[in-house]
């Protein structure tokens, strides 16, 4: 029960959060559209995403595998 | 292994078809040819520690690891695009040179190799994109496999993005036990398959001219053999020695944000969180700040610092700490309470002009990018490692 309270916590103040913005209009994203204000992990920054994956218990949500290969060594 | 056959044809048979399709379509168009893009990507890791769950949470974890990427993205007509990846890498590692002996040297040998494919079909008018991917890796002891399927939605104004992709992972374990405990550990091991459902579910706002963030939640649902076969633990009082036991499932929640914010002209500072919580009791929470100097219009510099905390599974207990009541029982310090530091520097290379005409006017060959990073790496119980990673990018 208190990992779904958690759970909504975390939802509800990312939902306030995400709500209080206006429209960009796409002549406006000259800063948005630059290469390193993109949101997903850089491609090299893969093999790190990997180790940690093996070498902490707690993986996933780092858009990497979170199965496959056991990284048991 | 007939599944990471089957898997393999399977990516095999993708490759064939779509690349008949992007022969067909390349030369049915008149339209300008969209590049071909190439990554190649090289990496070599060290680590050292002193808790290999090999021998119980004692001994070395000397390691070393090198490792090859290549991702191939192909444009298939104009809404389409298949990305091939090939990785392989080379590792030696002390502890599972224990498996069989006690006292050896970090001599013992491996190689992982992976395959992986990915196509997306975009659907502008209605905004929207669809996406098939398969894998297959194998190792000496262990093979995987996996599909999955993602869709991709997004406003008019491209404001507002929701993705959500599926993956099943089909892994087989090769179950190999430390000497002294062959052949009797066979009852331990439930069975030699794991298989692993995850869900990947993110929205992504643009909030200001120079702010964009997004959220994201991607559980896991974990069966099958969840512990490793060749991971010893010792019992407090006796002499007994049994490898490791774990549930047969495992359900993992993390979830977290990502906020990358433009200040002034020239910095960018690029932040993450991630809090999780799984049923084997661990509860972690993870954070990043990476700063990044743009030092012009195509070179930028970044140093970033990560921290980890974790708790422990109820599961975990040191070096022949055990009690033989226990139904359940690890010794690996990597689902052990911890804290981890990482630190590191960046350098992004991005030139705009440097292109190397080929052939025909139309026909360009240029480079798109380079890279370097560089990380060290503190866990709390003495584990460390350090690695350097590089990267290049071509339109061909």
């Amino acid at each position: 029960m208190k990992i779904v309270k958690q759970v909504l916590l975390v939802i509800t103040m990312s939902s306030l959060l995400f709500s209080a913005c206006t429209a960009v209009k796409p002549y406006e994203k000259a800063f948005i559209n630059d290469e390193e204000m993109g949101l997903n992990p850089r491609k090299e920054e893969i093999f790190e995403i990997n180790s940690e994956t093996y070498r902490e218990g707690a993986s996933g949500g780092m858009g990497s595998k979170a199965g496959g290969g056991c990284g048991c060594y | 292994m007939e599944s990471v056959a089957y898997i393999s044809k399977l990516v095999y048979l993708i490759i064939l078809v779509l690349g008949s399709e992007i022969v067909f379509c390349q030369a049915q168009e008149n339209k300008p040819k969209r590049p071909v893009d190439v990554d190649f990507m090289f990496n070599y890791y060290e680590q050292e520690g002193n808790h290999s769950p090999v021998t119980g949470g004692i001994g070395t974890e000397a390691l070393t690891n090198t490792e090859n990427v290549t991702i191939v993205h192909i444009p298939v007509d104009s809404a389409g695009k298949l990305d091939i990846t090939h990785s392989i890498n080379f590792y030696t590692t002390a502890s599972t040179d224990r498996i069989d002996t006690r006292i050896s040297s970090a001599s013992r040998n491996d190689i992982h190799w992976q395959v992986g494919v990915n196509y997306e079909k975009e659907k502008p008018e209605k905004s929207c994109a669809l996406s098939l991917s398969a894998s297959a890796s194998t190792e000496s002891d262990y093979l995987s496999s996996s599909l999955g399927v993602g869709y991709k939605k997004w406003s008019k104004d491209r404001n507002n993005f929701f993705s959500a992709g599926f993956k099943a992972y089909f892994d087989t374990w090769i179950l190999i036990f430390p000497q002294e405990l062959r052949p009797v550990a066979l009852a331990d091991a439930p069975t030699d398959k794991r298989r692993s459902y995850i869900l990947d579910l993110s929205y992504t706002r643009v909030l200001t001219k120079r702010i964009q963030g997004s959220f994201f939640i991607e559980p896991v649902y974990q069966t099958g053999m969840l512990a490793t076969p060749f991971h010893r633990v010792f019992f407090a009082d006796t002499n007994l020695v049994r490898i490791e036991k774990l549930p047969t499932s495992r359900f993992k929640l993390p979830m977290g944000v990502r906020f990358n914010s433009f200040i002034g002209n020239s910095l960018i500072l690029r932040l993450y969180s991630r809090y999780y919580w799984d049923d084997f009791g661990i509860v972690a929470s993870t954070s990043s700040i990476e700063p990044v100097f743009k030092l012009s219009s195509s070179l930028s510099v970044y140093p970033f610092y990560r921290y980890h905390i974790q708790s422990a599974t109820k599961y975990f207990a040191p070096y022949q700490t055990h009690s033989l009541t226990e139904s359940y029982y690890t010794s690996d310090y990597d689902l052990s309470a911890i804290n981890g530091h990482k630190v590191g520097l960046g350098i992004q290379f991005s030139p705009v002009l440097i292109k190397k005409t080929v052939e025909s006017k139309s026909q360009r060959r240029a480079l798109r990018s380079m890279a370097l990073r560089y990380s060290q790496y503190y866990r709390s119980d003495g584990l460390s490692f350090w690695m350097i990673s590089a990267g290049l990018s071509f339109s061909f």
